[in-house]
């Protein structure tokens, strides 16, 4: 498992390089705040309204079908690692496989849920 | 090395879990779980299963939480709803009973000395001929447990139908 | 050991130095090349050229104050644009900018690790870097981070599945996961011959994963003012923007190392390569951010769900007909 040190040190460096770096400019940077400073942006008028507002459902299904091929990634990967060795018998597994997600795809489709107005 | 390696990553893992189950903002827990998923991740790398390790950081941590976040975000508690939380006490005590049950049962099993059987069939000579771990995998996935495999492709197909059938109304 | 985990840190010390200042120098390169591109000189009043100009930026940004909104969720306001820039360096941990060298005696790989699981690790990364805007985006309490966080999130994991699919065609070649072993598999033909189709989607899916023009519509300065990171000063804007750079690296050290055959080539030493090949798609992708429109949302959505994600899966489909006409199979 040695070949992994490298990537823990590197994930060692970044986070210290990441927070090291925001509370160095932090500390150097100039303070000068106020309340309409601090306040969200909004081109420059007081905010309107909150931000608390619920979102458009879309997003949840993005989400959701993105998960699901997501798995099936995970999937082919390994399958297309010994896809050689599989032969024609493990190319037609796969092309079931990836074919029976496509009639998903056609429902979500002819749905309308990847319809954006 | 590998010890210690590994009582660092169980020890975050514990506090991270106990930070996910203790937090009260919804968005803090889902980091702690992001966290917790990594760690695991790092045990997976740690006994010999890189496979397991990069699919669980790319369904867990990058698929199904983006999705939690995204229900968080959706849903948009109010900080009055998040704080209501005394409805829950009972939850809470039976939580932490059962949770001791469960700890005093895997305790029971790892004194008992459970795992001191013989070699499965897959040792990691075994897997080294396989050319690695994404290969042992895959060429035991893709025949051994071909049926199985084909399923998931179903199961998938329906959670991806509920999703749309879920929301439709809100679609039109 | 000792000896393994000094080179093991100064390799890391070397290659992050190396990609930071590249890094600098690539924003630099951006602003000229859009400059000439436009007919007009681009940054040219700090050093000769402007050759100063990053550094410049750089201090400027240092100095500037650390504004952290009222409203904002503190913990979550800080974390989030580290979040965006750790991803983007720990892709560089696997990418082969060249083979074995002898320094000093010692037979040196110019890489951090070849891990067996290269580029599934890439595949994973990447798909971390969506939380930093996510986060960025819920924890700044502002309409225009949110609704950028939210467009931009949901753009990056759209194009990653087709990222994701264009590489199985090339794993599908290589019979390999591990980065050095798909380079040595491009010894005769690079892999954008065969896997055309691929590299295509693989590089339009990469730039609107790094989220720029034409797709940069999260950061699309006359709809939502800057996007995700609207709220952000001082170095914590930095953070966003160091990371998208080094995104640009990383990305066009994958392109370089799965479809244009990585370190290999004539006369010149394999290093060399390496880097002509990467400023080679560096420069493609600034063209493109010169060249192109930006699309509207919705034009970017169904692109990515109604037309690219169908082509990355007929090319998974297609690649053993390319594989049995290139002799692969």
């Amino acid at each position: 498992m040695i070949n992994y040190l490298p990537i823990l040190a590197l994930f060692v460096l970044a986070i210290a390089f990441a927070f090291g770096t925001i509370l160095l400019s932090h500390l150097i940077g100039p303070k000068n705040s106020y309340k309409e400073k601090l306040s969200p942006y909004e081109c420059g008028m007081p905010p309107v309204g909150n931000t608390r507002e619920r979102f458009p459902i879309k997003f949840y299904i993005i989400a959701m079908l993105f998960i699901i091929f997501d798995i099936e990634g995970v999937f082919m990967i390994p399958w297309a690692v010994v896809f050689k060795r599989l032969g024609m018998f493990g190319f037609i597994e796969m092309a079931v496989f990836i074919a029976i997600l496509l009639i998903g795809l056609a429902y979500v489709w002819k749905k309308g849920a990847l319809e954006w107005e | 090395m590998e010890l210690l390696l590994f009582y660092i990553f169980g020890g975050v893992a514990v506090l991270a879990s106990l930070g996910l189950v203790t937090g009260k903002n919804p968005v803090h827990s889902a980091l702690f779980m992001v966290v917790v998923f990594f760690v695991i991740a790092a045990l997976f790398v740690l006994l010999g299963a890189e496979f397991l390790a990069a699919a669980q950081i790319l369904v867990y941590a990058g698929a199904i939480m983006v999705l939690f976040l995204f229900v968080i975000m959706l849903l948009r508690l109010q900080p009055e709803e998040l704080r209501n939380t005394s409805r829950h006490a009972f939850q809470k005590f039976f939580g932490i009973v059962l949770s001791l049950v469960l700890m005093a049962q895997i305790a029971l099993i790892v004194r008992g000395g459970f795992f001191k059987g013989a070699k499965g069939n897959y040792t990691p000579e075994v897997v080294s001929g396989f050319g690695g771990n994404t290969e042992a995998v895959a060429a035991v996935l893709f025949t051994d447990y071909l049926f199985p495999f084909e399923l998931t492709s179903l199961i998938l197909l329906m959670a991806m139908v509920g999703a749309v059938v879920l929301t439709k109304k809100e679609l039109k | 050991m000792t000896e393994f985990i000094i080179i093991m840190l100064v390799k890391m010390f070397v290659i992050f130095g190396a990609v930071m200042l590249t890094m600098t120098y690539i924003t630099l390169a951006e602003r000229k090349i859009l400059g000439y591109m436009q007919i007009r000189p681009g940054p040219n009043r700090v050093g000769p050229w402007g050759l100063l100009q990053p550094i410049a930026d750089g201090i400027k940004l240092f100095l500037k104050e650390d504004i952290i909104p009222d409203k904002a969720s503190k913990v979550v306001f800080v974390i989030a644009p580290a979040m965006a820039l750790i991803p983007a360096v720990m892709t560089l941990a696997v990418i082969p900018f060249g083979p074995a060298v002898t320094i000093m005696g010692r037979q040196v790989d110019v890489y951090m690790a070849d891990v067996n699981i290269g580029i599934l690790y890439i595949f994973a990364v990447s798909s971390i870097g969506v939380y930093g805007i996510v986060l960025a985006g819920w924890s700044s309490e502002s309409k225009y981070s949110l609704l950028g966080g939210l467009r931009s999130s949901a753009q990056m994991i759209s194009y990653e599945l087709s990222m994701g699919f264009a590489l199985v065609g090339v794993i599908m070649m290589s019979q390999s996961l591990s980065m050095v072993k798909i380079i040595e598999a491009q010894k005769g033909v690079w892999f954008i011959v065969p896997q055309f189709f691929g590299f295509i989607i693989y590089i339009t899916a990469a730039i609107a994963e790094l989220n720029r023009t034409p797709f940069d519509l999260p950061e699309g300065e006359s709809e939502l003012v800057a996007g995700y990171f609207t709220e952000y000063s001082s170095m914590k804007y930095a953070m966003f923007m160091l990371g998208e750079y080094i995104n640009i690296i990383s990305v066009s050290g994958i392109v370089t190392t799965l479809y244009l055959g990585g370190w290999s080539g004539p006369i010149l030493p394999p290093l060399a390569w390496f880097m002509i090949k990467l400023l080679a798609v560096v420069f493609f992708m600034i063209w493109v951010r010169a060249t192109y429109p930006r699309f509207r949302y919705d034009q970017l959505m169904t692109f990515g769900w109604k037309v690219l994600l169908p082509a990355s899966i007929a090319n998974i489909l297609l690649t053993p007909v390319f594989m049995k006409i290139f002799g692969y199979l």
